[in-house]
């Protein structure tokens, strides 16, 4: 009896397709679940990254599109101010290379302002000679941007920095840091946390920098009357120059 | 055998091994599409911001020199005033003296108080030793020099600074090599595209004025930087604010300017104004980024071995086998609506060296019709030396650890001999692309 109901039940082929799809059905969707999941990681890879540049480029528009009042100092306004901020977003913010160059070239704009970081890209870009090493105290105080202008205190909203008071009215009139030269880093970030299936969840996330360029300079009256302070600083913080300015009976014209 | 072959028994299995099989190789797909995407990203990021960098340091540099142009044209007015200012003097005085009468028939008593007045506090005698002891240690035109070195120096050196900002940059931002054209000691693109203009531009002769009309802001920014430093002199007396001298100080300067004014005092232009391709590669940068992403060869061909063979070209070069690529191109640029509101007039340098308003900005790696001066691949070619030397040492890209020297041999190539010469965009001298599209 069991012997015949055996053979006879081997070969029957009654509901053989739907033991064929109940086997199969698993894994076809164990398949499907599998691409589900990663295609929400591979798309989540890819928006922290979109959303990161984006963020990233939008603060550099805006700066670039704004004019002097709206640039907040602290972060872009001064090299060396710009240069502390690039080591720490660049120590908050690791990526996958380049860290280590890039802060070698960002103490440089800390320690010596435009002057030293130019100094160090020529080195690191592989060649180029030294420029500003003719000994000219004027061609050095042209982009000295790193010392106290003590002239035009003009306002008493002092930056500390370093212990050293940099009055807010020192943005902008002093040649390299001034209209049209400032510096900055502007960082975009982003991250998320995304949770599929067997990966388990997953964090992921993106930072970029990019150098804002100068802020674009309308042609207005203001502006120009910088233009004359550089001038006038030209003239006020060169000993010869200023020799010159106090032209009088005494004979001395020492640089 | 007659029965098996009827037999259909597993027939669904087999369709559904082959439904998931193709389910399988989707999903495979999409894995191998989103390690190259997500790579991508990174690269084209770090192509664009290292390029944007690399201008935004070029348009500092220039506005720097333009600020020192600034600064020659003001030194220039001093020097030229002092020079001419004690002759007048000295001339003004003898006049005063000629003319001084004393009778009571005579209305002089002026020049009389002039001419006495002067000669007693000893201001004609004084004032010729200070007159000598400028004339022989004049420390303006030592000045001059010095902003002059400091403009040619920065004009060559912008093009290094730029470089190792694009290189960090494009580092930071996850490529592990960026390559460069032009190289900073490349002579006729590398350094900033600037050269002397004529002395005279830096006063106000009637010369400048007529062959540049633009010039004329100049009186109006030399009177402001005239009287500023008159208001800021902190020496009294001196002759520069007091006396009759005062009145005829810019008149002075203005007369001295075609004798005295120093050939150092002369500013620097913008050689590069035109929209040419020599003169839009002057302005430019183009910079090629790559990124190790392992082997892409067998990611994206060995897993799926039922696909026919790729595009091969006849150099047997194959598609990138170790990295991504990407490109980007920016300049620095001087928009219209920077020129000074004072400016009414267009001239010869519209582009302006005498303000501040230069900035960086992306742009598309070719326009319509442009013809680079150079070729896509010697430029390429050109990048590489530098660049690869740089990523090797400095940014450890050997170091990373799906680096593989034969794929990134191989990438090379492929951008030398299948990607670089199809940038002219032409074919049989027809346009096939424009723009962005390249």
């Amino acid at each position: 009896m069991s012997n015949r109901f055996l053979r006879k039940f081997c070969a029957s082929e009654d509901a053989a397709v739907i033991t064929e799809f109940v086997i199969l059905l698993p894994v076809f969707v164990i398949t499907f679940v599998a691409i589900v999941n990663l295609n929400k990681l591979e798309v989540a890879g890819s928006r922290v990254k979109f959303v990161a540049a984006t963020q990233m480029w939008d603060d550099a528009m805006a700066i670039h599109d704004n004019d002097l009042p709206s640039i907040p100092p602290l972060s872009r306004g001064l090299p060396q101010l710009a240069g502390a901020n690039s080591l720490s977003a660049i120590s908050n913010h690791a990526s996958p290379q380049g860290d280590m160059p890039a802060q070698i070239k960002n103490v440089g704009l800390v320690a010596g302002g435009s002057r030293l970081e130019a100094a160090g890209a020529g080195v690191w870009a592989g060649g180029g000679t030294t420029a500003y090493s003719a000994g000219s105290d004027f061609a050095e105080d042209m982009i000295k941007d790193t010392t106290i202008n003590p002239l035009s205190f003009t306002t008493s909203w002092p930056l500390f920095v370093f212990n050293v008071a940099v009055p807010y009215s020192y943005v902008g009139t002093r040649q390299a840091s001034a209209l049209g030269t400032r510096y900055g880093l502007v960082t975009g970030e982003s991250s998320r946390s995304v949770t599929a299936g067997n990966y388990g969840t997953v964090n992921m996330d993106a930072t970029y920098d990019v150098l804002v360029s100068p802020t674009s300079v309308g042609g207005s009256f203001v502006n120009q009357l910088i233009i004359s302070g550089f001038s006038r600083l030209a003239a006020e913080d060169s000993p010869c120059l200023n020799s010159v300015l106090k032209l009088s009976n005494d004979g001395d014209y020492g640089c | 055998m007659q029965k098996l072959h009827k037999n259909e028994s597993g027939a669904v299995a087999l369709l559904m091994l082959a439904s998931a099989m193709i389910l399988f190789m989707c999903g495979l797909i999409m894995y191998d599409a989103g390690v190259v995407i997500r790579d991508k990203i990174d690269v084209n990021v770090a192509a664009d911001t290292a390029a944007y960098s690399q201008a935004s340091v070029e348009a500092r540099s220039m506005n720097m020199i333009a600020f020192a142009n600034v600064g020659k044209r003001t030194i220039v007015g001093i020097h030229n005033m002092y020079y001419f200012q004690y002759p007048f003097y000295a001339i003004w005085w003898a006049g005063q003296c000629s003319r001084c009468c004393c009778g009571w028939y005579c209305g002089c008593w002026t020049e009389c108080f002039n001419c006495f007045g002067n000669l007693i506090d000893g201001s004609p005698f004084m004032e010729l030793f200070d007159w000598l002891a400028f004339l022989g240690d004049d420390d303006l035109e030592k000045n001059l020099e010095d902003l002059d070195d400091f403009q040619d120096d920065l004009r060559k050196y912008a093009a290094y600074w730029g470089l190792g900002e694009s290189m960090t940059r494009g580092a930071r931002n996850g490529a592990n090599m960026i390559l460069g054209y032009p190289p900073p000691d490349n002579s006729t693109y590398g350094p900033l595209p600037l050269a002397h203009g004529p002395a005279s531009e830096s006063c106000l002769t009637p010369n400048p004025l007529a062959s540049n009309p633009v010039t004329a802001v100049t009186l109006i920014e030399w009177a402001a930087n005239f009287f500023d430093l008159k208001r800021r002199s902190t020496s009294s007396p001196n002759i520069a604010s007091e006396g009759p001298a005062e009145r005829v100080n810019i008149l002075y300067s203005f007369l001295a300017c075609p004798l005295m004014t120093p050939s150092k005092g002369a500013p620097f232009f913008n050689e590069a104004s035109s929209n040419s391709g020599e003169d839009m590669l002057k302005r430019s940068n183009y910079v090629y980024a790559y990124r190790v992403a392992g082997d892409l060869d067998g990611i994206l061909k060995d897993n799926y071995q039922i696909m026919p063979g790729e595009y091969t070209p006849p150099a047997g070069v194959t598609m990138p086998r170790g990295g991504v690529w990407s490109m980007s191109r920016s300049e620095f640029y001087f928009p219209p609506e920077n020129k000074p509101s004072t400016i009414l007039l267009s001239g010869a340098h519209d582009t302006w060296m005498f303000h501040p308003g230069w900035y960086g900005k992306i742009r598309p790696l070719t326009l319509p019709d442009e013809k680079p001066p150079v070729e896509h691949t010697t430029m390429f070619n050109d990048a590489t030396v530098l660049g690869s030397a740089l990523a090797l040492s400095l940014f450890n890209m050997s170091g990373d650890p799906e680096f593989d020297f034969g794929r990134f041999t191989n990438d090379l190539i492929y951008m030398r001999t299948n990607v670089t010469p199809g940038m002219t965009g032409t074919v049989e001298n027809h346009h096939i692309t424009d723009g962005m599209a390249k």
